[in-house]
């Protein structure tokens, strides 16, 4: 860290983690150096897009990237448990090294549309990502942020959210472990949940429903509000989450998950941008918000994984890699606006690094697990700030982000994303703090009474 | 979870519910088939389906350029044609399409699903190269799934997009093609069956170590004909 602990507990009050889901970097941001755009970006080359290196052999036939220029619904979720993960990543045995190119394969294989413009291949125009491609141009990126484990959602907002994970992939029931809200509870750290849907991922993990059914967790749409009041104290971690595809409750989901059109999360990006924006001067000055996604979500990426020889997780996997790279954005007036980190490698540990430098009593590491990662070469978030220069934040661009509306069902609950959603709800509605549960949360009557 | 009461009780607050999951039906493609999925112009192609729900058949012809990902919101000036739950037709082709099915309920989520028939089209014939040897690195493979041929389909020459040097066996021929370099070898020959693409390692350690140089694929372009 080029910064001392001083200097940035003095320039940093609030840290924003904000995690939507299931998008690569290639498929989100990889349009930022394509046709010979920006080149120090590390993400799509073109304009020939059948280059052997960008080719996916999939039954025979070669399947290449390809630039969407339609936003739309895909015609199913993409593959990406623990399996599916090993697949794409392609290791290929002649060379030893992940060709990444098992993207198609892994995509067919779960039995997706014959065309030649997979879904999984398809990386964003700017024109459909307009909000994510504003961002990057006016803050920082980082071209080397891998989701922590090659598998699918829970293990990996796990890592985020404890730097350890107690299941592989995504489970029903999240198994009783300590998270960053035990970390800064514990701590006396002042903390909050903005949760935009009905559900909060924490409630997956029963031994939060106390807290959620409590005032740390709010919907988003209270957020604006709560920091432009300055009425209560802003606290120091703030966590916010899109409302999830995965869940049943959810009549308009707008967190990126496939099949859903990324409109959506577009939307839901500059609201939180614009309630960002709107906290008094001498909160946005010190604020940093870190907006990720939390896995690849089967979404094709060119880059290898970055290697973690020897890493065993609680379950006791061994997971030699990463995950694929995820769009990573560093939203301060405390970063360079239009910069790329490529020289450091980042997992979601960052922010649990980050978060102790920030605000650990008396100083000291986040936990040991975040150590072993930091062994890695997984470098915390502090190293991208630039305090030689704060700045103004420009205000919420003027962006008209549309998309079609999307009906949803409450029943019948299909992927296991939504089954183990289902059955989070299903158990909250059965625990002593149902009565309290639906008070807070309308969706619920809904779902108790399909 | 919930005190399910006396019969009639449980009935009559379950009726919103067995209303609205009636209503609501089902949505789902179970098959959705058509072949051949590389043709001459002017040949038919057969179309067959079985879905649950409410189902529209779409023939969408692409522009040149056009991608043909399968997204939900079609493009304009086509029209969906309402099918029953499962038949085979048959459509004549004269440049690309893609033929789009859609199962739609009450309330929900329609599914959606999409086949692709190229008309006359350059695809890529690709694999992830193996040890076949010391030095030498293979792949292996066979008539793509995703592009059955009509009868009238014959190969026209194939081009190597490898950036390495080749050599292919198909169809008791055999060819060694530099990088782009473009053959007629296996003109009029049957694109089905096995192709077997072959590559040296060009330097350093032997075939699967560690910092070998291989290819992450062995791509060939295959360029079709039609036979008169």
């Amino acid at each position: 860290m080029a910064l001392t602990i001083s200097e940035l507990r003095e320039a940093v009050g609030t840290i924003v983690i904000l995690m939507m889901e299931n998008r690569s970097f290639d498929s989100m941001l990889g349009h930022l150096s394509f046709n010979g755009n920006r080149a120090d970006v590390d993400g799509v080359r073109g304009p020939n897009l059948g280059v052997p290196e960008y080719m996916n052999p999939a039954n025979g036939q070669g399947y290449s990237p390809f630039l969407v220029t339609k936003d739309g619904g895909l015609d199913q979720d993409l593959p990406h448990d623990l399996a599916s993960v090993r697949r794409q990543l392609s290791f290929v045995a002649a060379s030893q090294s992940y060709g990444m190119n098992g993207f198609a394969q892994a995509y067919l294989d779960q039995g997706g549309s014959l065309v030649r413009d997979l879904p999984p291949l398809g990386f964003m125009d700017k024109s459909c990502v307009p909000v994510t491609s504003w961002l990057a141009e006016n803050f920082t990126i980082c071209d080397r942020w891998f989701s922590s484990l090659p598998t699918s959602t829970h293990p990996n907002k796990l890592m985020a959210l404890a730097g350890k994970a107690s299941v592989d992939d995504t489970a029903t029931f999240v198994p009783r472990q300590d998270t960053l809200l035990d970390w800064l509870t514990s701590r006396s750290i002042d903390w909050r949940v903005y949760h935009d849907g009905a559900f909060s991922f924490f409630a997956v993990m029963p031994q939060y429903w106390p807290l959620i059914v409590g005032d740390r967790f709010r919907r988003f749409n209270r957020l604006q509000g709560d920091l432009h009041e300055g009425a209560t104290p802003v606290p120091q971690v703030i966590i916010i989450e899109p409302a999830y595809g995965d869940s049943p409750l959810e009549q308009h989901p707008n967190d990126n998950h496939p099949p859903l059109a990324v409109a959506f999360g577009e939307n839901f990006m500059l609201q939180v941008y614009r309630a960002l924006v709107s906290a008094p001067p001498a909160v946005l000055s010190r604020t940093v918000m870190i907006a990720i996604h939390d896995e690849h979500g089967g979404f094709w990426d060119h880059v290898p994984p970055h290697p973690t020889p020897g890493y065993v997780s609680l379950t006791g996997t061994k997971f030699e890699t990463t995950g694929p790279r995820v769009p990573a954005l560093i939203i301060s007036p405390l970063v360079s606006p239009r910069r790329v980190v490529h020289d450091l490698v980042f997992d979601h540990t960052s922010l649990l690094q980050f978060v102790a430098e920030c605000f650990a009593p008396g100083g000291g590491s986040y936990s040991h697990e975040v150590d072993l990662r930091e062994g890695y070469g997984f470098s915390s978030v502090s190293s991208i700030l630039d305090l030689a220069a704060p700045r103004i934040m420009p205000p919420a661009p003027d962006i008209a982000v549309t998309a079609p509306i999307t009906l949803r069902q409450l029943r019948p609950v299909q992927s296991a994303g939504q089954r183990a959603v289902a059955h989070a709800i299903d158990g909250m509605l059965s625990s002593p703090y149902r009565a309290e549960m639906l008070a807070k949360v309308p969706e619920l009557y809904a779902w108790d009474h399909a | 979870m919930r005190d399910p009461g006396n019969v009639g009780t449980t009935l009559v607050r379950l009726g919103p519910a067995i209303l609205i999951f009636g209503l609501a039906g089902c949505a789902s493609i179970d098959t959705f088939i058509v072949s051949p999925t590389t043709v001459c112009p002017g040949e038919t192609v057969n179309v067959s389906w079985k879905t649950c729900g409410k189902t529209t058949l779409t023939q969408i012809p692409l522009q040149s350029g056009q991608s043909d990902e399968c997204v939900d919101s079609l493009p304009v000036g086509v029209s969906p044609v309402e099918v029953s739950n499962s038949g085979t037709v048959q459509r004549e082709v004269s440049g690309a399409n893609v033929f789009y099915v859609e199962a739609t309920a009450a309330f929900g989520k329609p599914a959606h699903k999409c086949v692709r028939v190229f008309v006359n089209e350059v695809l890529p014939l690709s694999g992830i190269p193996q040890c076949a040897g010391p030095r030498v690195i293979r792949t292996v493979v066979s008539r793509p799934v995703g592009s059955e041929w009509s009868p009238r389909t014959q190969i026209g020459a194939v081009q190597n997009v490898s950036q390495v040097r080749v050599s292919v066996r198909h169809d008791g021929r055999i060819a060694s093609l530099a990088p782009n370099e473009i053959s007629s070898v296996f003109a009029a020959s049957n694109p089905a069956g096995e192709w077997v693409i072959e590559s040296d390692v060009m330097s350093g350690p032997d075939c699967g170590q560690a910092g070998t140089s291989v290819p992450n694929s062995l791509t060939l372009q295959v360029i079709p004909r039609c036979q008169n």
